[in-house]
């Protein structure tokens, strides 16, 4: 007898996909101004100046960072807002 | 042209020939750029995520607001007896916007970096002159945006 039923286990292959998280990562670009790019992380995430500030320095120096990581459609959400600032951004699977 | 700043936190643009007005009026002179903007970040992501059916729109429309916004300010300001252009606080990051879209728009016409570092600039050809002097002059604009208004609102 199996332990659980087909429908359990469509429910639980689901809850998997959708638990992977994401990051949510900013490219470097030569348009975008340091303080701006400070400014966006904060007023998005509710970042505190110091760590707007480490993330905007990794992306200027190596050219991108991870700024945020969690599930999907919140990552979606962030990166939407990231666009509407003009910010080069995109997502990928953590891990 | 002066650019200053007012005593309520904003700025005050002063333009002091038709040149410095045609520079101004340049920041709102393509109505494809919203458009172009919006479908460039998209490509950023994956076919999966359905950015360019459900997004792109949104964005689209947000990044025209900014240059229309800009673009009837400037032309209003011209029509004064007196021109000069007022950025208030609360409307800074319009302006911030409208013209990173320029510059955007600039770097991947120009590579106008690449211009920065060749230099002299006397040497380059018209059409890449005109480049770099419009993206120095908008760069000149966003970081007085920034130190004077955006970055004392945080």
């Amino acid at each position: 007898m199996p332990k659980t039923t087909p429908d359990t286990q469509k429910k639980q292959q689901t809850l998997k996909q959708s638990d992977v998280p994401w990051n949510v990562v900013v490219l470097n670009d030569p348009v975008n101004l340091q303080d701006y790019v400070a400014i966006v992380f904060k007023r998005v995430f509710g970042y505190s100046q110091a760590k707007a500030e480490t993330l905007m320095m990794e992306v200027h120096t190596q050219g991108r960072s991870v700024v945020w990581t969690g599930v999907r459609e919140k990552a979606e959400l962030y990166v939407q807002q990231l666009h509407s600032w003009q910010l080069q951004t995109t997502m990928e699977k953590a891990g | 042209m002066k650019i200053l700043p007012t005593l309520e936190g904003g700025l005050c643009i002063i333009p002091e020939s038709e040149i410095d007005w045609d520079e101004l009026q340049l920041i709102c002179s393509d109505d494809d750029r919203p458009t172009y903007l919006a479908e460039s970040l998209a490509d950023l992501m994956d076919e999966d995520s359905e950015w360019g059916e459900y997004v792109v729109p949104d964005l689209e429309e947000g990044f025209r607001n900014q240059t229309q916004f800009v673009d009837a300010t400037i032309k209003r300001a011209r029509q004064n007896k007196e021109p000069a252009i007022f950025i208030p606080p609360a409307e800074a990051e319009l302006w911030y916007g409208a013209i990173n879209q320029v510059r955007l728009s600039l770097q991947a016409s120009y590579d106008v970096e690449e211009l920065d570092e060749a230099g002299d600039v006397d040497e380059m050809e018209s059409e890449l002159k005109s480049a770099y002097f419009r993206n120095r002059f908008y760069l000149l604009m966003q970081s007085m945006l920034l130190e004077f208004i955006m970055n004392k609102a945080e």
